[in-house]
């Protein structure tokens, strides 16, 4: 069985707010220094597929990525944790639209060879918009799967957990299918011995431009950001409290606590 | 006209949470794109729901034109690929140019999947509308973790927009009276040749134990990364139940397998308002915040005073949670 794994590279999303800049001429976060990591929902997925290797199910795990061509540098991260091939779809930077990079992605998806899944991360960590796995099913005219804690498979189909309104549901569904994937302990990405990083970085990665990868023409853009700006400041200050007593009794104040006012 | 839809979904003939915020928000869409609302309304027993919708005095249904509705038993509770089938129907049959879902976990299922297949755009987590151009409805919402807000909006078609939970829409200006109440038009649709090729076996609620629920509750008691490991959580619940309190934890408690995901709050866990947030030994990463943006006072207890919660919270208490919960707890359980 082979699974393809979409990973998106992204500026690090623990960046503190103070170190993170908006771009003065245009809707975008300026890069500077700051550090390129794997979108961590596409870590969660990718974690899984994995464990699917390890389980016997999984033969082939493929990452490809829609990016920049220092993207290449999150795709050795994915070698060395050891997915099989590792395809980068080459994209200039460009503003976030979903439905392009959906389509893009399937048609790459149709260009492997084939699958029986597709794993990705349930949002990215940047716009986190939350659709391109949706969408990619939608192009692939596959079943999708969303908020997925995790994956198995018996008797040919695939069995997820995922996350409903209320709970948790447990779901079938035959291959070929998209899975998006969130976040639990079971699915941290396991770290890559120090041999695989270095073995990594001699491994061949495929590029492909977009038209060698059999897409359509470009689809309009579905998506338009007209401005990004720092959120409104909070403010208020906080109240410093000494101890415990304080504290309930200023929440006791404030009847946000019960045994307060004048009852 | 330009009609903006606030499509939802019943079960047993149950309006669901959040629809007043849902029919607000697209009456405030409808005054911007000078147009009319109209609601949608999807599942079992959806008929009698609008019935009880289109009632005189139902604050819900003052302002929409029209009720559109699907009532089918075949749209069971994930019966996603007709609830996709019935939404596209009532777009069709209202001519909506827009279309509002609630950004629960249905509604963050959906929503793109609907706009694919109306050929239109989504905008996710719609947090406020910021005007529109023309036909052009400009949404706000938070990016980057919470770092940053956009103004977006989607389309070549028809403009999808699922609104973050908890996001409270201006409601449009009182304009002249109110239409008398709408009517209510179903809509039909055969579900019986659509497939649903992901099979529901098992469900289960969230096992987050008794008490109250996160979303709702009017206080919430949550750990983080400070709380060390699952015995620290134990404080956390003793805390909780004393102050009749949810239970919530950050992303880091959740990952470290301290306490279970649905208690997880946050951009992608559960996003709460409740009166009183206790923030135990989390450090305020920027997606904890958005998870409670409406929470009306915060109370931080930390060990480190550079926190980013503390620039969130009203009050802040440096101490180790080891000493401070059972201090705040005896402080809470003497008399006044």
């Amino acid at each position: 069985m082979h699974i393809v794994v979409c990973l998106k590279a992204i500026l690090d999303p623990e960046l503190p707010p103070r170190s993170f800049r908006i771009d003065p001429g245009r809707p975008q976060p300026l890069a500077g220094n700051a550090a390129r990591v794997i979108s961590p929902f596409d870590e969660n997925a990718l974690e899984l597929a994995l464990q699917l290797r390890d389980r016997g199910h999984a033969t082939r795990i493929t990452a490809l990525t829609l990016g920049e061509p220092r993207a290449v540098e999150q795709l050795r991260k994915a070698l060395a944790v050891g997915v099989d091939e590792a395809v980068l779809l080459s994209d200039p930077a460009a503003g976030p639209d979903p439905a392009r990079t959906a389509t893009l992605l399937a048609a790459a998806v149709r260009r492997l060879p084939p699958a029986a899944a597709v794993f990705c991360g349930r949002q990215a960590g940047d716009w986190d918009l939350g659709q391109v796995g949706s969408l990619l099913a939608e192009a692939l005219g596959w079943p999708c799967v969303p908020f997925v804690l995790g994956v198995d498979v018996a008797a040919d189909e695939f069995v997820a957990e995922r996350e409903v309104d209320g709970g948790q549901a447990r779901v079938a569904v035959a291959p070929p299918a998209v899975f998006t994937v969130t976040n639990t302990d079971r699915n941290q990405l396991r770290m890559p011995k120090t041999r695989a990083v270095l073995a990594a970085m001699r491994r061949p990665i495929t590029q492909w431009a977009p038209a060698e990868a059999g897409s359509p023409a470009d689809p309009p853009p579905r998506l338009a950001v007209r401005a990004l700006a720092p959120p409104p400041d909070v403010g208020g200050g906080c109240e410093w409290v000494a101890d415990a007593a304080t504290l309930a009794a200023r929440l006791r104040e404030l009847r946000l606590v019960p045994g307060g006012g004048g009852a | 006209m330009s009609r903006v839809l606030a499509l939802c979904f019943v079960a047993d003939g149950q309006l669901p949470d959040g629809l007043a915020e849902l029919t607000t928000a697209a009456r405030a869409a409808a005054a911007l794109l000078g147009g009319e609302a109209v609601a949608g309304l999807i599942g079992p027993g959806a008929d009698s729901a609008a019935a009880a919708l289109a009632a005189p005095d139902q604050p819900e249904a003052a302002g929409l034109a029209v009720l559109y509705t699907v009532d089918d038993p075949l749209l069971s509770d994930l019966a996603v690929e007709r609830q996709l089938a019935a939404a596209q129907a009532v777009c069709r049959a209202a001519d909506a140019a827009t279309v509002l879902l609630n950004g629960d976990l249905r509604g963050r299922e959906l929503g793109p999947r609907l706009a694919w297949r109306l050929d239109g755009g989504l905008v996710s987590d719609c947090t406020g509308l910021a005007g529109a151009e023309g036909p052009r409805l400009w949404c706000r919402r938070p990016a980057f973790g919470g770092k940053a807000v956009a103004e977006v909006t989607a389309g070549g078609g028809v403009q999808v927009i699922v609104l973050r939970p908890r996001a409270k829409v201006e409601p449009p200006a009182p304009g002249a009276a109110a239409p008398a109440g709408p009517a209510t038009v179903g809509v039909p649709v055969d579900l019986s040749g659509v497939d649903e090729p992901v099979r529901l076996i098992a469900r289960a609620a969230d096992p987050a134990g008794t008490g109250p629920r996160l979303e709702t509750a009017r206080t919430v008691v949550a750990g983080g990364r400070g709380l060390g490991g699952p015995d620290g959580f134990a404080q956390v619940e003793e805390l909780a139940a004393a102050l009749d309190a949810a239970v919530g934890a950050s992303r880091a408690a959740v990952d470290a397998g301290w306490t279970h995901p649905a208690r997880q709050v946050g951009q992608t866990g559960r996003v709460v308002a409740p009166d009183l947030y206790l923030a135990v030994g989390i450090s305020g990463a920027t997606q904890h915040l958005a998870g409670i943006a409406a929470a009306r006072t915060v109370v931080a207890i930390n060990t480190d005073p550079e926190a980013p919660i503390f620039r969130r919270a009203r009050f802040g208490l440096v101490a180790d949670f080891r000493q401070a919960i059972p201090a705040l707890l005896a402080a809470l359980r003497s008399s006044g």
